[in-house]
């Protein structure tokens, strides 16, 4: 990527995107995407005549987990080459913390065009197979989507004191974890102590909590509204908040790593 | 100014999502000694898609074999239910062999209560757990019955024979 001096996040995030998308990761990830559409289709052929569950499910475990992928992807692409020609320290005039909030913005607008490919792709092929509604499953993608880009702040963060690979690694496994807090919490309840409840509650509530985002979409009749709602603001802000001590994490990188 | 406030900024962020973030689901008994919580937290967000795959594997186990269903089984299935506790169909499915075919009905209410520790605001659970009582039990009991049919009505079951069932049994009690 060529060191081009930019003066605004937006522009460095439009820039990213472009060069993003034209990267093999993210032309993989859409041939992937295509692909989980037509085991959805194969798929369908199962559930026609009974309850649409096994499209459902298969359709929602492969895209989340291709959104998640993609996500980590394209962070260790973006880090590597920051790492490489020391961008985030020859970011001027916007600083390492408007560069990485500039490269994660357009992360995100890159992760946005594979999910409205996915949406797309769902929504025409559920509504052809019918039964249930379609909304649950178009719903709770979203909610991948949103996980998968709070997935890529963290690693984000987690690249800038560790080797990319490193980094990488261990991303995924917070990922992982943070999808077990509730479960964690749960069991802490039924049979920890005073202190070892108080030490889960402040987990669940203050790391990285991945749980938020699984509604699940044969319990989606029955959540709560502020279940689907929660994680709208709380992904935003919790990258944004990553974003920021990585920012102040890349100030302190020795110049520039060959 | 921004790098000034950012640490105030997401301070109150942490603290504004830790008061609004939405509870687990509550969780109610004593936990059994080999607890699908672990298979929870393992599976993650596709926590369904293994749920379908357990389901397949218990119900090829299950069916035509001629054997009485044994404990493995029943560890399957009340897996499949802490995996995706709104599996309607895999409940009904399972909980009805317990009651007719296996004749086990503590095992068919276990079931039912495994769903009901992840989704206590759940309605089905618990009317299936009254109608198999009524029907199989040797000795329905019920002020259970009542209980569980109460509880239904209370998480949103609302079909007219429930309410015919709940009257009855209200005019029934002693």
């Amino acid at each position: 990527m060529p060191i081009r001096p930019v003066t605004r996040p937006s522009a460095l995030a439009a820039a990213t995107a472009r060069s993003l998308a034209r990267l093999g990761a993210f032309r993989a990830a859409l041939i992937l995407a295509l692909a989980s559409g037509a085991l959805g289709a194969a798929l369908a052929g199962v559930d026609l005549g009974r309850p649409r569950r096994l499209t459902d499910n298969t359709l929602l475990a492969s895209q989340t987990l291709l959104l998640h992928a993609a996500a980590w992807l394209l962070a260790y692409q973006l880090t590597r080459d920051d790492r490489r020609l020391g961008l985030a320290l020859l970011s001027a005039p916007l600083g390492p913390t408007g560069h990485l909030a500039g490269r994660f913005l357009g992360l995100c607008l890159t992760l946005a065009g594979l999910l409205l490919v996915l949406l797309a792709m769902d929504g025409v092929l559920l509504i052809l197979l019918g039964g249930a509604p379609v909304w649950p499953v178009l719903a709770q993608l979203g909610l991948a989507a949103l996980s998968a880009a709070l997935a890529a702040a963290l690693a984000l963060l987690l690249m800038q004191v560790l080797p990319p690979a490193g980094g990488l690694l261990l991303a995924v496994l917070a990922w992982a974890a943070g999808h077990g807090l509730d479960e964690a919490l749960v069991l802490a309840r039924e049979q920890g102590g005073p202190v070892l409840i108080v030490a889960v509650e402040a987990a669940y509530r203050l790391l990285p909590n991945f749980s938020f985002f699984d509604v699940g979409v044969a319990a989606a009749g029955g959540a709560s509204p502020w279940r689907w709602l929660f994680p709208l603001p709380y992904a935003p802000g919790y990258a944004a908040l990553l974003i920021l001590l990585a920012g102040r994490l890349a100030r302190r990188r020795p110049f520039p790593e060959r | 100014m921004v790098r000034r406030s950012a640490p105030w900024l997401a301070a109150a962020f942490l603290a504004l999502a830790a008061l609004l973030a939405p509870p687990p689901q509550p969780a109610s008994g004593t936990p059994a000694a080999t607890d699908p919580l672990w298979l929870r937290a393992a599976s993650g967000p596709f926590r369904p898609l293994a749920a379908d795959r357990l389901w397949l594997r218990a119900a090829r186990r299950g069916e035509g074999t001629g054997t009485p269903a044994g404990p493995a089984l029943l560890r399957r299935l009340r897996a499949v239910m802490a995996l995706d506790p709104a599996f309607r169909p895999a409940l009904r499915y399972a909980a009805t062999y317990y009651a007719t075919v296996a004749g086990d009905l503590s095992a068919a209410h276990a079931l039912c209560d495994e769903a009901l520790r992840f989704r206590p605001g759940a309605a089905y659970p618990y009317v299936l757990k009254a109608v198999l009582e009524l029907g199989y039990a040797p000795a329905p009991d019920r002020a259970a019955i009542r209980r569980w049919l109460d509880r239904a009505r209370t998480n949103g079951a609302r079909a007219p024979w429930l309410e015919h069932l709940r009257h009855r049994l209200a005019e029934q009690a002693p």
